[in-house]
């Protein structure tokens, strides 16, 4: 059985689509079949996130449409097995996305992969909306600050009301992702901390990324974050892969580096 | 998601009524010392001017002036309510909607109101948070949430409301006019409280519950906060 995992986040900005990237190439590399999904359609992101905008032929809204079929559509990663892309068109307008469409190509993708990843667009409105209705899981992406944390309440409180086991009266199995958490600026006061932002959304944790400028160079790269070993980010997305499996992990870059002796002397 | 062009949703909007006692020179700046007190929560509210207590006598009411005064002080005004013996071509000029006052509902004595506590009228019950943007009202009965209150959600209810987590958003009980009715939570965050329309705002709040067990109820139209 396929799990469908929607990475969203209401507010826009906040690392969803380096997130699928990463959450989507780190279950690839334990062996899972994995499709990563962009719904932003009209803004096509993903696939340069990918390293792979240059293969891009067909699109999601192709599928469709019925244009083109999945096989010709689906673009293989280069570096990882098993793993694959379903590219957003950037010319396309978002109306040619239905309910029915999706569940088509979601039904069809169930019958050979393990892992679904539905990369959302921002906000709460109908292309957030079609992205989680069909998701067993979410992850739900959040950067420790406020205006962060109210989006992610409600597009919590959407998931539980307006997905597709929402109205079957289950529920959809959520999970907490702070990214670009700075442990220095949350010392200062000037960001939640991981405790603040769990106490409000009350939602079991299954990541911190800790803000890094290898996140920047790895989109510019093309290679997704959590091929880069020497990464505190990319080990973030390696210990959430894990947990999402179900192993318990320790969280590690919660604390600002301690300043040596002599750093604090020069006040530096 | 069909192609039709609108849909009607039943909804429960919360306004503020602008109950008017007078209309005199006076009204204008009584307003905007209300609202300067605490600007950011009435900015752009809605709200319904309920003209059924001005003595239906009066005539020269300047219905346009009354509006005007509430745009300046950054109230939205939606419509008015009036007493059935008022003249009513004095208020089309305005363009706002016309309610009609229902005197048997606003003027039932609390104790009258055979809904608190009613046997066959159990409480709504809410397994999980209530998540900004949501709104959860029980209609003739108290509302028991189990979890907490999101920051922008809003929980309402004709009788008491019960909030077993956070309190962060709104929450209206009393709303059809049961004096009586009481609010509880376990840790009182709350941006508004109100039992049939006396608010308190969190600024204005007794800091000495912020964040701790809270009850609020009414008392000679007063609303009080005192710790659990
Ligand atoms: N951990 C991090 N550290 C530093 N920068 C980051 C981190 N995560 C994401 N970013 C940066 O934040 C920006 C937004 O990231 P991304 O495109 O993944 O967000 P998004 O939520 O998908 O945005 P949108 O809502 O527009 O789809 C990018 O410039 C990205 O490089
Ligand atoms: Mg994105």
């Amino acid at each position: 059985m396929a799990k469908i995992i929607v990475v969203t986040s209401g507010k826009g900005g906040v690392g969803k689509t380096t997130t699928s990237a990463a959450i989507g190439t780190g279950l690839a590399l334990t062996g899972k079949k994995t499709v990563i999904i962009d719904f932003d359609v009209g803004l096509r992101n993903l696939d340069l996130i990918m390293g792979c905008e240059r293969r891009v032929v067909y699109d999601f809204v192709n599928v469709l449409n019925n244009e083109a079929n999945l096989s010709q559509t689906l673009i293989k990663d280069k570096r990882v097995n098993n793993l694959f892309v379903l590219p957003a068109s950037q010319t396309r307008d978002k109306d040619s996305l239905t309910l029915e469409g999706v569940e088509r190509v979601l039904n069809e993708l169930a019958e050979t992969f393990d892992y679904i990843i539905c990369d959302s667009p921002a906000g709460i409105e109908k292309g957030a909306q079609m992205a989680l209705y069909f998701a067993d899981e979410a992850i739900i992406v959040t950067n420790p600050e406020v205006s962060s944390v109210r989006d992610s309440d409600r597009i919590l409180g959407i998931l539980q009301s307006k997905s597709r086991h929402a109205e079957n009266g289950a529920m959809v199995k959520e999970h907490l992702l702070i990214t670009r958490y700075n442990p220095a600026r949350v010392a200062d006061g000037e960001m939640l901390s991981v405790s603040d932002v769990e106490e409000i959304l009350a939602i079991p944790l299954i990541g911190v990324i800790p803000e890094s400028e290898s996140v920047l160079k790895a989109s510019n790269q093309g290679v997704p974050v959590i091929h880069d070993e020497e990464s505190d980010a990319g080990n973030a997305y390696i210990d959430a892969v894990k947990r999402l499996l179900g192993e318990e992990v320790d969280f590690r870059f919660l604390t600002a580096p301690k300043k040596g002796i002599l750093k604090r002397l020069i006040g530096a | 998601m069909s192609n039709d062009c609108f849909r009607l949703k039943g909804s429960v909007l919360t306004t503020f009524i602008l109950e008017l006692h007078d209309d005199s020179d006076e009204f204008g700046q009584q307003l905007k010392n209300k609202v300067d007190a605490t600007p950011e929560f009435f900015q752009q509210s809605p709200v319904i001017i309920d003209c059924s207590k001005l003595d239906p006598t009066t005539t020269d009411i300047n219905y346009s002036d009354i509006v005007s005064v509430c745009r300046d002080n950054g109230l939205q005004p939606i419509a008015f309510k009036y007493h059935p013996d008022l003249d009513l071509s004095a208020v089309k000029p305005t363009k706002l909607a016309v309610i009609e006052h229902n005197s048997k509902q606003t003027d039932k004595a609390p104790a009258e109101n055979p809904l608190l506590p009613a046997n066959d009228h159990s409480p709504k019950i809410i397994n999980k948070p209530v998540r900004s943007g949501q709104q959860i009202y029980a209609k003739d009965r108290d509302l028991i949430v189990i979890g907490s209150v999101s920051g922008g959600a809003e929980v309402l209810a004709d009788g008491n409301i019960h909030v077993y987590g956070s309190l962060r958003g709104r929450a209206l009980a009393g709303v059809t006019g049961n004096h009586k009715a009481r609010i509880f939570c376990s840790s009182n965050e709350a941006e508004l409280v109100s039992i049939t329309g006396h608010f308190l705002v969190s600024h204005s709040h007794d800091t000495a519950t912020w964040k701790k067990p809270a009850q609020f109820y009414l008392e000679d139209d007063t609303l009080h906060v005192v710790s659990l």
